[in-house]
């Protein structure tokens, strides 16, 4: 029940005037508007037809690169691609960024907690080129990683992790992780610990409380990390540009190819605009879980 | 081996976080069917000690016995204590149903007799009705009832109850109180209760322990220890508002003779040992009596079990059905007294002389170690 000092308080704030509140917004709103202007071009450019043997766009109307995109195998292939990579590199980062951030989430020992979180800051802050030359060493034939596993006696020849799917999804899950992570630390941190403790409490085992009190209760944060982590893998474009060596690419790649080798600017903007077509249907779907989730746990 | 007749025993409990000492051999013993409550005031251990109980904190040293049966190294889950928490706890996004058989699943019982065992406890708390309810849907009073069905459903071998009315407003408390304490009674369940109120521990309790600092300061039945605190701590914490230095002139047996002030002489029950140099005289606001003329100052006499002193009002809290009086003595101190307001004779204005009467009956004496404070 509101107090009426609650009340009053409450008032105060909603009698900010929304003249001041969209005055604050402005500078952000014109960058947006920018944005989104340069991207509507982009996907205008997509419906324009483009002189046969030339790099020429003319000023007519045409579904010809949308015909284009699905009249050849290929492409639908590479859409497909990138889609199922997205899903692989969401389902192995959430996994493991999930203990990640349960660890930061729980641990006391405030120490361990921060060299925890410097360890996930750091991807961010030193880009992807580094990343990607991180990974070239370690995934190489004669890599870190190819002659921990030989020592160990796992493997004889090595894997092949560069210039494949492997090294791709590895160095991508990698680059996600930091976010998913960052994103669940919330949701977990939200879960009274008291919650794990009465379920222990009533005999359950350490697998059954996560499983039946921690996992159902942080299902929204997961969808909300999942949709972050989906959305940065689909549109991932350095990691398998350098990692995949040619060999291996998803939509952006694709793209890249299309706009600076063959100059055909509206079959760019078609494939940019399933891309984005895509990505929103997998934002919306995963926002109608997520209030699913929700509800489930509020009712 | 456990004592006879023991459900609960620690023995010799030391708990150290680093090199803070939480708990300081602390020995206590529940007997069959008692309710016990550590009573004291944050940070003094006594929820510490609950969780030793509970399996969630390991003690340092001590023996932790349940039932006949050492527990220091049973895992929590294990060791079948219901704990009820301040904040109730259910998980919210299961149904009343599915919260109370939580731990009847975790045992693996069959789907009949888990819907059975439900149906009593929910109809023992009064809720049946709202098995299929979220626990968001139910008042505070009723998720507590909820928390307590959810434990006692797997026939716990002690209840444990950390500041379960903590969240509650005051009146449900009352009847929250009254109705756990029955619920207790009739199931005949071991139970050691957390609390920082001592109205709360008079309520509710068989036996309370007293704790400070992470020693057991004082142990006794709830009106013993109530009537008799042995330490100004004990005598502090339990509302005995009243404590004056004193000299303790003799003693005759069970008695001692102390003066308040210059003539003023009164005899005092002892109740145990009387050691150390400062000795303080304790009595609750509600003993003191108040009569409204001013006296003329001790009379010297004769020591008695009353003494009367002279006083000026210095300050009224109005409490409604009664009032509380402070009163300054010639000496300087300051005596509180609450007076009954079924005497309208005895209502007095600020700056007023009047008569303070104690009786020695009504008071307690224990000396204070210097460490006590």
């Amino acid at each position: 029940m509101k107090t009426a000092r609650q009340a009053r308080l409450t008032a105060d704030f909603q009698t900010i005037p929304t003249r001041s509140l969209v005055l604050i917004l402005m500078p952000t709103l014109a960058i947006i508007a920018l944005f989104l202007a340069s991207y509507g071009s982009f996907i205008l450019m997509s419906f324009r037809e483009m002189l046969p043997g030339t790099t020429t766009v003319t000023g007519n109307w045409s579904l010809a690169s949308y015909r284009r995109f699905f009249r050849d195998a290929v492409y639908p292939y590479f859409l497909f691609q990138t889609l199922y990579r997205a899903v692989q590199v969401t389902l192995l980062g959430l996994l493991l960024a999930y203990p990640l951030a349960y660890f930061v989430a729980r641990s006391s020992s405030k120490l361990l907690r921060q060299l925890v979180m410097t360890a996930m800051i750091i991807p961010l802050l030193v880009g992807g080129i580094t990343i990607v030359y991180s990974w070239l060493v370690l995934l190489g034939n004669a890599g870190l990683l190819n002659a921990g596993l030989k020592a160990l006696g796992i493997i004889k020849q090595p894997i092949r992790f560069l210039f494949s799917w492997k090294g791709v999804i590895i160095c991508l899950v990698y680059f996600v992780i930091p976010y998913a992570a960052f994103s669940l630390i919330g949701p977990i941190r939200n879960v009274p610990r008291t919650l794990e403790e009465a379920a222990v409490n009533m005999g359950a085992s350490k697998l059954t409380v996560f499983l039946r009190v921690v996992l159902p209760l942080t299902l929204p944060g997961i969808v909300e990390a999942a949709s972050l982590t989906y959305s940065l893998a689909l549109s991932a474009f350095l990691f398998p540009m350098m990692l995949g060596g040619g060999k291996v690419k998803m939509m952006s790649n694709i793209i890249y190819e299309t706009i600076y080798v063959t100059f055909d600017f509206p079959f760019a903007g078609t494939m940019a605009t399933i891309l984005l077509v895509v990505s929103i249907a997998v934002v919306v779907v995963m926002t109608l879980l997520q209030r699913t989730a929700r509800r489930v746990r509020s009712d | 081996m456990p004592g006879e007749g023991f459900d609960i025993e620690f023995k010799g409990v030391h708990k150290f976080y680093g090199t803070l000492e939480a708990l300081h051999d602390v020995s206590i013993s529940i007997r069959r069917g008692e309710l016990l409550t550590l009573l004291g005031p944050s940070g003094c251990g006594k929820t510490t000690l609950l969780r030793i109980l509970a399996g969630f904190v390991r003690p340092t040293q001590g023996e932790v016995w349940l039932a006949g049966e050492r527990v220091n190294d049973v895992p929590p889950a294990k060791r079948n204590v219901g704990l009820v928490f301040q904040n109730y706890s259910l998980f919210p996004h299961m149904t009343v149903f599915d919260n109370v058989s939580f731990g009847l699943q975790m045992r693996h019982l069959d789907r009949a007799t888990i819907q059975k065992r439900v149906q009593e406890v929910l109809e023992l708390v009064h809720l049946l009705e709202y098995a299929r309810a979220y626990p968001s849907q139910l008042s505070g009073g009723m998720q507590q009832r909820i928390a307590l069905a959810r434990v006692i459903s797997i026939q716990p071998r002690a209840l444990l109850l950390d500041e379960p009315f903590g969240a509650i407003d005051r009146r449900l408390r009352d009847e929250m109180q009254v109705e756990v304490r029955k619920l207790q009674q009739k199931l005949g369940i071991t139970t050691l209760f957390v609390t920082h109120d001592q109205q709360e521990a008079l309520i509710m309790s068989d036996r309370i322990v007293v704790m400070n600092g992470g020693r057991v300061e004082q142990e006794g039945m709830p009106l013993s220890i109530y009537d008799a605190p042995r330490t100004r701590f004990v005598a502090g914490f339990l509302g005995m508002d009243n404590l004056l230095p004193v000299q303790v002139l003799r003693r005759e047996g069970q008695r001692a003779v102390v003066r308040l002030m210059e003539g003023a002489e009164l005899i005092v029950p002892l109740a145990g040992e009387l050691r150390g140099e400062r000795i303080t005289l304790a009595f609750r606001a509600e003993c003191v009596c108040l009569a409204g003329a001013a006296s003329g100052g001790p009379r010297p006499g004769p020591a008695s079990n009353l003494v009367s002193v002279p006083g000026t009002v210095e300050f009224i809290t109005n409490l409604g059905s009664r009032v509380v009086y402070e009163v300054r003595l010639p000496d300087g101190a300051i005596l509180c007294a609450q007076a009954q307001r079924t005497d309208r004779a005895k209502e007095f204005i600020r700056g007023q002389q009047l008569t303070v009467t104690l009786k020695g009956d009504h008071c307690v004496l224990f000396a204070e170690s210097g460490a006590g404070e």
